[in-house]
């Protein structure tokens, strides 16, 4: 762990009802930090603007040339990601807990 | 709501892009008429009346859209190949492609409605044109029957068992906001049988500064692997119809399919790679597979093979589809560029630069003036040196005025379409020189005249087939439009393979028409220019198309009013050509000053040929020996009633004129000044041998001379002198 890295955990919900707090938020993250990385452990809802708002985070983050990686992957975000063929576009690798 | 004026401005942009889109209305028709297979041109006509449509709907223009709806739906129908575009239909759509023409023009004039006349025409073929739809919707089966056939040709190659959809979403930016998830949409549709691959199009969402999280801006490619039918899947989709675009392509699909969806993809520069991928002709692990062969290649040949073709090589893709999607992503890049590179500018604009750049010129032949005055010599070097650079800019902002004559020159395929088809003759028209510039009013000037000497080519230049296969030529005649630049001049020719003009006709009519003596002794040269005699006309018989009141003495006004010439070289049994010499601008140009008595005249300086010294002897004569020819005077002084006598040392300046030189009788020369062309008052709108006015350095007035006039003001006069 380097000393630029901030991890932060996400909240359960990764809605369209979180969006808009969600982007303000890591915008001020993305703005005072190198290096973020968002622990997704805690993510139970998600929907197609939340995985929006990943999307766009990521893209920021490469136009502002931070690093940003996922971990923690919860399985609905997994399952999620899955479904809209967008595992290789964060390139994190996710763990997936044996029992499955 | 818009503000007036803005309305206004917005109309008369979308009148302009209406005038272009009717300009390639016409020639994609007269395309698919050279070539009824060619689909891009199908697919340009039905775009251009599709547009046309749309705009005259944006402003109500209820005419318009009436119209153009009923000649879309034809379109349709020859883009579905429901009907074959044949000459009957072509004429026809030609025929309703003029009557959205006038519609346009009227729009344009602000009289929306069309004259009594003009609507029954377009009612008329309102009736045939939807005569052609009723052919095609009643005998439906057999079409169908083609479909069902043309279908077995399934896309080679393909993954999967045969069953696959491809899906393409565009989900529209109020889909979060009316309580839609595209992600319970997928699961919904992963139900119904195996999502082969989803690719996200991420690349249309912005970066989390510009995001709004709360719009939607996903877009979906999916196959999927189904036994279900195609209403299960539309119904999957039901909810969303009204925000997502859906585009489902069957299992079964048809090659061509695949090229238009790649075609109606959003005009965005994909990756050809990704269109494939997007639209499942490859599966992204081939595609990656062929992405690596191409890295791989590089490394061991500096040529990199592009990707197109390894893809073709690898995958057994049908060459067509690649074709397609190259085809798109070069569209694209074209069309970046073009907008990059061409700045559309208001005409009234550019005139206005360009009477800035004439003032330019004349404060700065003032300034030159002043420093010789003053005599001081780095003063004399600056201006000289100012002068120089506003030549450079003279000429720089003449040339924005610049267009090729091409697009003039290829409305007259319609022309020679037509009249030819309207006489039973087989004429091709060939086109050269159509990069050639010239200024835009000439362009828009010299329309009218080529018109007539085109038809004029076709009607009286070339010969009944019959006649010419029995003169040994070709049945098919040939009508040539020709440009090129000639030193201070742009020639336009029109040239005809046909009989040539009857000398010995030309001069009986004249004779009777009393424009000659019957004992005149002319030139063929000579005798080819009496056709340009006020009402003159040597057809035997009055056609639709001669006779109609504009004869060859208006087609050479309006070139003379434009500061040209016409000239005509004729050989019977082998053709004419005429040619058109055009100055290369009409607002500035290099001038030789001079002067009588205390009145300045400026020569254009391109017509100069020599200055000589007057001899003394020579005094009334009217000519002068030069060299061993014989040169006729010109005596401004008793032609503009100068007043005083000749100077005791006058010069004559020989100046050239397209037929012949002449020398003009002058007291002093005061050598080259560039120079503005002003144009006279109305008042003056009559006076001969003077085209325009200028003003000079030092404040005075100079009126140009237009010698041409002068020359054939003279020759009149003297042969009036003979005859009386």
């Amino acid at each position: 762990m380097n000393a630029g890295q901030r991890t932060v955990a996400m909240g359960d919900s990764l809605t369209i009802y979180a969006v808009a707090e969600l982007r303000n938020k890591l915008l001020q993250e993305l703005a005072t930090c190198r290096d973020l990385v968002l622990d997704m452990d805690a993510v139970a809802e998600v929907d197609a603007a939340g995985l929006q708002l990943l999307v766009a985070l990521k893209h920021q983050a490469l136009f502002d040339g931070c690093e940003l990686s996922l971990v923690n992957h919860s399985a609905e975000l997994r399952q999620a990601l899955e479904l809209f063929g967008l595992n290789s576009f964060f390139g994190d690798p996710q763990l997936i807990p044996a029992k499955e | 709501m818009y503000a007036n004026d803005e309305l206004d401005s917005l109309l008369k942009v979308l009148l302009q892009e209406c005038i272009e889109l009717h300009q390639q209305l016409e020639s994609g028709l007269l395309q698919l008429e050279q070539n009824p297979g060619d689909q891009e041109a199908v697919n340009s006509i039905f775009r251009a009346v599709h547009t046309i449509k749309g705009s005259a709907g944006l402003f109500d223009f209820a005419a318009i859209v009436t119209f153009t709806h009923v000649v879309e739906s034809v379109l349709a129908d020859v883009r579905d190949q429901k009907q074959a575009p044949d000459s009957d239909l072509i004429g026809l759509l030609l025929a309703a492609c003029d009557v959205i023409g006038v519609m346009i023009d009227r729009l344009i004039a602000g009289r929306g409605s069309l004259s009594e006349e003009e609507q029954r025409n377009a009612a008329t073929i309102e009736i045939w044109l939807q005569h052609r739809l009723q052919d095609t919707r009643e005998p439906a089966a057999p079409a169908v029957a083609a479909t069902a056939q043309a279908e077995a040709e399934v896309l080679p190659g393909r993954a999967g068992s045969g069953k696959v959809w491809h899906i393409s979403l565009r989900f529209g930016a109020d889909t979060f906001r009316s309580g839609f998830d595209p992600l319970s949409i997928l699961g919904y549709v992963a139900t119904l049988g195996k999502l082969v691959n989803v690719t996200s199009l991420t690349e249309q969402i912005e970066p989390l500064a510009q995001l709004d999280p709360e719009s939607c801006s996903w877009g979906l490619e999916l196959d999927l692997d189904s036994d279900a039918s195609r209403e299960q899947i539309v119904g999957a989709f039901e909810f969303v119809r009204d925000d997502c675009k859906v585009t489902i392509l069957p299992p079964s699909c048809q090659l061509q399919q695949y090229v238009e969806f790649i075609r109606s993809m959003p005009n965005q520069e994909l990756r050809l790679g990704e269109i494939l991928v997007a639209s499942g002709v490859l599966s992204q692990v081939e595609l990656d597979e062929a992405l690596h062969t191409q890295s791989g290649d590089a490394e061991i040949a500096d040529a990199r093979k592009p990707l197109g073709e390894i893809v073709r090589e690898h995958a057994h893709v049908d060459g067509s589809v690649i074709d397609a999607a190259l085809v798109k992503q070069n569209q694209a890049k074209v069309a970046r560029q073009r907008e990059s590179s061409h700045v559309k500018v208001q005409s009234e604009k550019l005139d206005a630069l360009i009477d800035l750049v004439g003032e330019l010129v004349i404060a700065s032949a003032g300034a030159n003036v002043v420093a010789t005055q003053h005599g001081a010599a780095q003063m004399i070097e600056a201006a000289s040196r100012i002068s120089e650079l506003v030549e450079n800019i003279r000429d720089s902002a003449l040339h924005l005025r610049m267009v090729e004559i091409g697009e003039t020159f290829n409305r007259f395929n319609r022309v020679v379409r037509d009249v030819s088809k309207e006489l039973g003759k087989d004429i091709e028209l060939q086109i050269g020189g159509a990069e050639t510039e010239l200024d835009k009013t000439f362009v828009e000037k010299i329309g009218d005249p080529l018109t007539h000497l085109v038809r004029n080519a076709i009607d009286h230049g070339i010969e009944p087939a019959e006649a010419r296969l029995a003169a040994g030529k070709p049945a098919k005649g040939m009508v040539r439009l020709n440009a090129c630049h000639d030193g201070p001049h742009i020639v336009i020719e029109i040239s005809d393979d046909g009989a040539g003009l009857k000398t010995e006709r030309i001069l009986a009519k004249a004779v009777e028409k009393g424009l000659v003596a019957a004992n005149a002794n002319l030139s063929q040269r000579e005798i080819h220019q009496l056709i340009f005699e006020p009402g003159f006309s040597t057809a035997d018989q009055v056609t639709s198309l001669s006779g109609r009141g504009v004869g060859m003495d208006v087609v050479k006004s309006s070139i003379e009013a434009l500061r040209g010439a016409i000239e005509i070289d004729s050989r019977q049994g082998e053709g004419t050509t005429f040619r058109i010499y055009l100055p290369l601008t009409l607002a500035i140009i290099d001038g030789f000053l001079i002067s009588l008595a205390n009145s300045f005249f400026v020569i254009p300086l391109d017509t100069v040929v020599e200055c000589v010294e007057f001899p003394a002897q020579q005094f009334d004569s009217g000519y002068l020996k030069l060299r061993g020819e014989v040169l006729p005077l010109l005596d401004l002084r008793s032609m503009f009633d100068i007043p005083g006598s000749r100077a005791r040392r006058s010069s004559v300046v020989v100046v050239r004129t397209v037929t012949t030189k002449v020398g003009v009788i002058v007291d002093a020369l005061h050598g080259e000044q560039q120079t503005v062309i002003k144009p006279l008052g109305r008042l003056f709108g009559g006076l001969r041998g003077i085209s325009g006015s200028t003003i000079l350095g030092t404040g005075e007035v100079a009126l140009i001379l237009d010698v041409a006039a002068l020359v054939a003001d003279q020759t009149r006069r003297s042969r009036e002198g003979e005859a009386a």
